[in-house]
Parts: C-alpha cells; sequence; structure tokens
C-alpha cells in the first residue's frame, strides 16, 4: 500500500446508470445479499430481499432509530447469525453462520458505534495487533524472539507510516484509554487498515467527533476509497452523506425502502415519509386535529 | 517479644514451600484474568487434579515419577477442555461461576466414599512421594538454611524445587507475553469483539489460555502434594483460591513479578500477624481472651482481611502495579 496511488487505479463505475430502486443491480458487486432476515422474537429487525454493494464505491446506510442498521451490519460481519439470507463477499458465497474473525481475515473489517479501542494497551500496540498472519501470534515461535522479530519490525515501521498519515503519531506510545473519544475513532479506523481489507464497514464513523475532527475524518474515509477499498458506512448526519456518499442506502423497520445517490435519496418522498413518520398523510386523523396545532408533529 | 523468632518466622513463611506453590499458581491465575481477563475461581481445582493424577498414577498404576508427572499435567489440560468449551463462548462470568463449582465438585469426587479404593477417601493418598526424594541431593536428617533460618534436607529439597519452578514458570510467561501472541491475549483482556473484528479467534486464545494457566496451577498441586507428602482432599478447597487471588493482587495484577512478590508477602503478612498477636497477649497489651481456643487462628485471618481491604483502598493497582493504567480499565 503506497501513498502515491491515485485514483486513476481504482476506476468508479459512474453512478448516473444505475437505476435508483431498492435492490437495483450494480456492474460489479463486491457484497450481494439476498433474502437475509433476522428475527427478535415477532419483530423482523432485519428483512433485506436484495441489496447490491459496489466495489469502489464508498455506500452511507441511513436511516431512522430503530430502521436495522446495526443489525444488518451485525449480520454482515459474522457478529450475528441470521434466521435466513445469503451473502456473496466478492465472488465467494459465505457459509450461513461465519466469524467475525474468518470475515476479517477474508478481506472485510468492520468499526464499531460505541468505539472499541484496546484501553490498556498503547496506540502502537492497538495497530500492531490488525496485521494478519503474525508468525508471533503462535504458541511457540512466541517464545523464540528471533523467529518473529523482523516481521515484528516491518509491521511496526507500516503501523508508525499509519500513524503519521492518521496525524496520531505523537500519541504512539500513549494507552489508548487515554485518547478523546474522536482519536478513538480515527485509531479504530487506521487500526483496521492494518488487517488490509478489501471492504471497510464503518458503524457511526463521525457519532461523537467535533466538528474540527470531522472534517478530517471524512478526509480518511475518501482517502481508504482512492488506496482502492469500498466502504460501507452508517450515518445519521444528511451534511455528512451529501458529501463523501457515492450511493445511498436507506433502511426503514428493516427493509431497504430506497437507493440512489445522495440528491436523489434527499428528494425521494418514501425517505422523508420514514424519517417525519410514514403515517402524516393519513388525512383521517388530520380533520380532527384543531386547526391551530400546527406546529404538532 | 522476641523479635528475632518473630522475623524468622516470617522468612521461613515467606520462602516455605507453600509459597511457593501459591507463586506457581498465581503465574497461571495471571494468565488467566491477568492478561487474558478470564475469572478462574476454581484454581484449586486444577491443582487437586493434577496432584490427584500424580498420586493416583504412582499408587494404582505404579508409574515412574517423571510419567507420573506428566500425567498429572495432562489431567490439568482435559480439565480446562472441559471448563473451556462450554463457556468460553460466553461472557466471562459464565466460566468464573463453572470454575468455582468445578473446583468443589472435583475435590468431594476424590474424597467420597465409593472411591476410597481408588483415590483414598477423605484420608487421601499417601507414600507416593518417594521417589521423587530419591533424587534431593540434600541429607533428610541434616539441616540446611542461613543463620538461624533452618530447614531439614526433605523441606530444603521441596524448597529449591518450587521457588527454581516458579522461576521458571514466571520467565516461561513473561517470553510468552512480550511476544505477539501475548499482545493477542491482552487485546481479548480489553476487547474480545475488537479482537475478533481484526481477525483474531478469541474462542482458541482463551483456550490456549485456560490450559497454560491450568496447568500451571496443576504444577503447584504438584509441589503441594509432593512437599506434603500426600493428597490431601481438604488441602484443596476453595479457600486456597482466594489466597491465590489475594497473593495476585496484591503483587498487582498482570505483572510479571507479582505473583512471586505477592506470595512472599501473603505468607509473611500472615506469620507477622501471627507472632506479633501471641507477642502481644504474652507481654500483657492485648488480652489474652482474644486469642484464647481456636479464636487466635482467626483473628490472624480478619487482620489480613481489614489489611487487604486497605489496600484496595489505598492502593487497588498492588505493589507493582499502575494505577492510571487501571483507571482507563474502566473508560
Amino acid at each position: 500500500m503506497t501513498d502515491t496511488t491515485t485514483t486513476e487505479e481504482y476506476p468508479r463505475e459512474p453512478t448516473d446508470p444505475i437505476e435508483a430502486t431498492p435492490g437495483s443491480s450494480k456492474p460489479d458487486p463486491i457484497l450481494r445479499v439476498d433474502g437475509m432476515v433476522r428475527q427478535f422474537g415477532g419483530l423482523k429487525a432485519v428483512d433485506v430481499d436484495h441489496l447490491e454493494i459496489q466495489r469502489h464505491w464508498i455506500t452511507a446506510l441511513i436511516g431512522p432509530n430503530g430502521a436495522g442498521k446495526t443489525t444488518f451490519f451485525n449480520l454482515l460481519t459474522g457478529f450475528d447469525t441470521p434466521n435466513a439470507g445469503t451473502v456473496v463477499f466478492d465472488g465467494d458465497t459465505l457459509p450461513k453462520r461465519v466469524s467475525p474473525n474468518q470475515l476479517a481475515r477474508d478481506g472485510m473489517v468492520r468499526t464499531f458505534q460505541l468505539t472499541k479501542s484496546l484501553t490498556r494497551l498503547p496506540v502502537i500496540e492497538n495497530m500492531k495487533l490488525g496485521v494478519k498472519e503474525q508468525l508471533g501470534e503462535h504458541f511457540l515461535p512466541a517464545l523464540f524472539k528471533p523467529a518473529w522479530a523482523s516481521q515484528e519490525a516491518s509491521i511496526e515501521e507500516r503501523a508508525d507510516k499509519l500513524l503519521a498519515r492518521f496525524k496520531m503519531d505523537h500519541m504512539r506510545d500513549e494507552f489508548a484509554g487515554t485518547l478523546s473519544g474522536g482519536q478513538r475513532k480515527l485509531l479504530e479506523m487506521a487500526r483496521s487498515l492494518m488487517t488490509d481489507p478489501r471492504l471497510v464497514m464503518l458503524d457511526e464513523p463521525m457519532a461523537g467527533v467535533n466538528p474540527a475532527l470531522t472534517q478530517s475524518l471524512l478526509g480518511h474515509v475518501v482517502g481508504l476509497r482512492d488506496l482502492g477499498m469500498t466502504v460501507i458506512f452508517v450515518e445519521h448526519d444528511m451534511d455528512v452523506v451529501h458529501e463523501i456518499a457515492d450511493w445511498v442506502v436507506v433502511m426503514a423497520e428493516g427493509q431497504i425502502i430506497a437507493e440512489g445517490t445522495p440528491d436523489a435519496i434527499s428528494k425521494n418522498a418514501k425517505v422523508i415519509d420514514a424519517y417525519l413518520g410514514a403515517h402524516h398523510d393519513d388525512t383521517d386523523d388530520d380533520t380532527e386535529l384543531p386547526a391551530d396545532d400546527g406546529g404538532h408533529l | 517479644m522476641d523479635w528475632d523468632i518473630i522475623f524468622r518466622n516470617a522468612i521461613i513463611a515467606g520462602f516455605s514451600r507453600e509459597a511457593a506453590v501459591y507463586a506457581i499458581a498465581a503465574v497461571g491465575l495471571n494468565v488467566h484474568f491477568g492478561y487474558t481477563g478470564l475469572l478462574n475461581f476454581g484454581q484449586v481445582g486444577f491443582m487437586a487434579i493434577s496432584a490427584y493424577g500424580v498420586g493416583i498414577s504412582i499408587t494404582q498404576y505404579n508409574a515412574p515419577v517423571w510419567l507420573a508427572f506428566i500425567i498429572g499435567l495432562l489431567a490439568a489440560v482435559v480439565l480446562a477442555l472441559l471448563l473451556g468449551v462450554p463457556t468460553l463462548r460466553l461472557r466471562s462470568d459464565y466460566l468464573a461461576i463453572v470454575t468455582i463449582a468445578a473446583s468443589e465438585i472435583i475435590r468431594l469426587t476424590f474424597r467420597s466414599v465409593a472411591l476410597t479404593d481408588w483415590s483414598g477417601g477423605s484420608n487421601g493418598i499417601n507414600g507416593f512421594a518417594d521417589g521423587y526424594y530419591r533424587f534431593s541431593p540434600f541429607d533428610p536428617s541434616q539441616r540446611y538454611g542461613f543463620g538461624n533460618v533452618q530447614v531439614f534436607g526433605n523441606q530444603a529439597w521441596i524448597i529449591v524445587v518450587g521457588w527454581t519452578l516458579a522461576i521458571l514458570v514466571t520467565v516461561l510467561v513473561w517470553l510468552l507475553m512480550r511476544s505477539p501472541w501475548g499482545r493477542v491475549l491482552k487485546s481479548i483482556r480489553e476487547d474480545e469483539d475488537a479482537a475478533r473484528a481484526l481477525g483474531k479467534n478469541a474462542y482458541f486464545y482463551k483456550m490456549q489460555s485456560l490450559i497454560l494457566g491450568g496447568m500451571i496451577g496443576g504444577l503447584a498441586g504438584i509441589v503441594l502434594s509432593v512437599g506434603q507428602q500426600t493428597v490431601q482432599p481438604d488441602a484443596y478447597s476453595p479457600p486456597v483460591t482466594f489466597f491465590i487471588w489475594t497473593a495476585l493482587i496484591l503483587g498487582g495484577v498482570g505483572r510479571i513479578w507479582s505473583p512471586i512478590f505477592g506470595s512472599i508477602a501473603f505468607w509473611m503478612i500472615l506469620s507477622l500477624t501471627n507472632n506479633l498477636l501471641d507477642g502481644l497477649v504474652n507481654v500483657g497489651i492485648v488480652p489474652s481472651a482474644v486469642t484464647a481456643g481456636v479464636r487466635g487462628g482467626s483473628i490472624r485471618f480478619v487482620l489480613v482481611g481489614l489489611g487487604l481491604m486497605l489496600l484496595m483502598a489505598f492502593r487497588p493497582q498492588g505493589v507493582f502495579g499502575d494505577r492510571n493504567e487501571m483507571m482507563l480499565a474502566d473508560r
């Protein structure tokens, strides 16, 4: 992974010819989901008929609270098991029950809404943990430092470069627990890059981050795409979505209700319904409201 | 008061075979709790199963000493697998409950009347340690030591072997914990899901940790039974687990040398409070009614408990711990 990589090396498909309907097909999907259902008792938390995620795009997953976005994320990343459904990741159909560690090794890495920094490990150790296939992570070689020292040195060099790119090199030897909320988000993102992912899934990367840091975080998300990765992120803030997303998928009550470019989505009547309450055009009820109750939602 | 005797007793207690046993067991517990975050409240169960593994294989099957020791340690591996397979996929508190129950099941099974012919019932297993003492370079009838701290030959042999093992397992754990393997364990301690999201098979690593710490605990049990020349079921009762926890916390959780230091300190403090109390009674400062009968033994644990509470209040990180680091755990 070099810093000289340019966008030309990873041509992005234009969004114009893609049909803006739920479950529309994409020219080169890295992820394809079919008939995915997750039920909690009588509640269908996730019920996705068909979804394709285009390679090298930044796809935003939005929706009101309780729409099932995080559950959907958990299902895709192996932290939860669906009742039904298939996932095809980069051409391979995943088994129904798949472990998060296996997916991470296959190139699908995620971050968490509530940041999971390893608080009592230094920042640099957090970073080094991300690398796959470390000889020193096996029990017997671990005992003999010469067996893993050279790999460790190259991992450390790479981690230092990445920390510098995320402007966190001054925090290198601090415990991750001493970082601010925003810095932890940065660390988690940087750490996930150490796994050499093809698909990066960010669960609310901007939540609780101050505006100054938001810009830098957004820059890094765009940077992931420029390095050839595909990004899916969950977000509430439409401004953020407008700024960086190539494509937007909208969930409500567990289903995909709309797909499209950010501009198209912000004008979509179904989406406005979902955010403002689906039944606000129910005229029978409206007539019973007092005429002067204009501000009522 | 005779300060000479009080300090001599404290030194003998601090470097006794029991202290070595607790130090070794605490190293195992440190692997579990200090580095992996596994709550093991049944460390004494690993000690018991290994001690019985040695005792039974020698007395029932005439196994040579070296083979018996290997069988004892393998018994600890089997116990770790039995405990780990169903619980390590669950939250850490499940392991805590299962381990404390298992340690009692082991003790009560081995001391049961039905198995008397095999495991000796409540009398335990005797006369199996001769093969071990045959290797002793010390003369059992001679005294060894420094100044007025003297022990008999067999005692000296088990003390030397016990403390050598304590240092060896400490070095082993140090080698492991500075490696990327140790880094994975610590990451699981901090946040298991984060480790899994980065491709680490947390279950597999937790199992390795449980087995390693369990085997070290088993080693402690073997040293204890060989030192006492008997496997007594009631020497493996739950309070032992909690004394080992005490030693570990005293030294500082997740620190390399804290098990050894904590165990020495624990046994010295026990001896000091006991002897000081007796001394104070003798010179009339403390009324003799306080320590009369069985009370004396209880009072010293009351004092040790009080001391621990003060330690938790003023130095919760233990002697070697870092308070700032510890406080991060809750953030």
